[in-house]
């Protein structure tokens, strides 16, 4: 994405183009919403935290400072606030979770695959989030930035206002605790298969 | 690498989780719902709606405008006094042309200088006739004398008049 267009696009924003404000939104929604849902494991919050982002932009309360970083990082750094405040005030999406009560939280599927694949992929990232959810927040954090956003060592230190050593450490003991916390859905997959 | 330094798991052999990749692919398509969308459109719409005239009046602006109505107020009666300083008015010429002797002149310049044999006379007026004259004078009491020396043409003629050292 690239950061000039974000930028032009604020200017636009701020003398009440409301095409802008649409444009801006569609290019960094699914990002975020796709942050915000498997760091959160609920499609409600993760919309909750997506119209929070841009409710803020809007108003500018956030006080977003060109000079200072990337307006995409930005945004993923207020998501992040914002999911772990609403972790914060429910403890239940911090605790990993056996019920099937949120089967439905990766119901966006690649339409181009195959039913099978498509099944495999919805149960493998469901296990993946409930994996997740049973890791302290700041790994959750670092491991969905690098590995699903695909994120720089850099970029997660701006993100998540840390030390790239930080960033490199929390990444590593993340994924050994992820790992470990998937072990029982890989024995699982293997006793079905 | 440095010591301090932890690896991310794939120089170690870690590789990324499959499950990532599965995680990938179910949300690339990943959106908020629409009603995110059109909430956020109304907001904006809500934020950038154009304010009545009688919001727009806000301290700020009348305190901005009261200033620029003040600075107005100062230079027009800034160039009021530069215009009236520049062409004083008929009452005022002759005293400035006296000036240097003291003498207010009763008559244009060119009978002045045509006058033939003037000749200084003393005399007591009243106040309000010198002020009529020109001369600068208080007319307070207006019926009050005051001693004074006229230039005389020797047709009799009053060319010129001051106020008297006594």
């Amino acid at each position: 994405m690239n950061e000039s267009d974000d930028i032009q696009l604020l200017r636009a924003i701020r003398q009440g183009d409301a095409a802008a404000f649409q444009s801006l939104y569609r290019r960094h929604r699914s990002g975020l919403y796709s942050f915000a849902l498997l760091h959160s494991g609920a499609p409600d919050v993760a919309a909750d935290v997506v119209q929070e982002v841009f409710m803020g932009l809007l108003g500018d309360s956030y006080g977003f400072d060109p000079l200072k970083g990337m307006l995409a990082n930005f945004l993923y750094g207020v998501a992040r606030n914002l999911v772990l405040g609403h972790a914060r005030r429910n403890s239940r999406w911090v605790q990993p979770t056996g019920a099937d009560d949120e089967d439905d939280a990766f119901d966006q599927v690649d339409t181009a695959a195959g039913p099978l694949a498509r099944l495999l992929d919805d149960e493998a990232a469901e296990h993946l989030r409930r994996a997740l959810a049973a890791l302290a927040p700041h790994y959750r954090d670092v491991l969905i930035l690098f590995e699903l956003q695909e994120k720089s060592y850099q970029e997660i230190a701006e993100i998540c206002q840390l030390e790239i050593g930080t960033v490199r450490s929390r990444l590593a003991r993340g994924r050994a605790a992820l790992a470990k916390a998937l072990a029982p859905y890989r024995d699982l997959a293997k006793d079905i298969a | 690498m440095n010591m301090f330094e932890f690896d991310d798991g794939r120089e170690m052999g870690q590789g990324r989780a499959p499950e990532w990749d599965a995680a990938r692919r179910t949300l690339a398509h990943a959106t908020p719902p629409d009603a995110v969308e059109q909430a956020l459109l109304r907001a904006f719409a809500k934020h950038h709606a154009p304010r009545p005239w009688y919001r727009r009046w806000s301290a700020d602006a009348l305190a901005s405008w009261v200033g620029i109505g003040a600075l107005g107020c100062a230079l027009a009666i800034v160039g009021m006094s530069l215009l009236s300083g520049g062409a004083p008015s008929a009452r005022i010429v002759p005293v400035m042309a006296a000036a240097d002797d003291g003498f207010v002149a009763l008559v244009p310049p060119e009978r002045m200088a045509a006058a033939v044999d003037p000749q200084l006379k003393q005399a007591d007026l009243p106040r309000a006739a010198l002020v009529q004259m020109g001369i600068p004078i208080v007319a307070n009491v207006p019926d009050e004398l005051v001693h004074t020396e006229m230039m005389v043409a020797a047709t009799g003629e009053p060319l010129a008049i001051r106020l008297a050292v006594n």
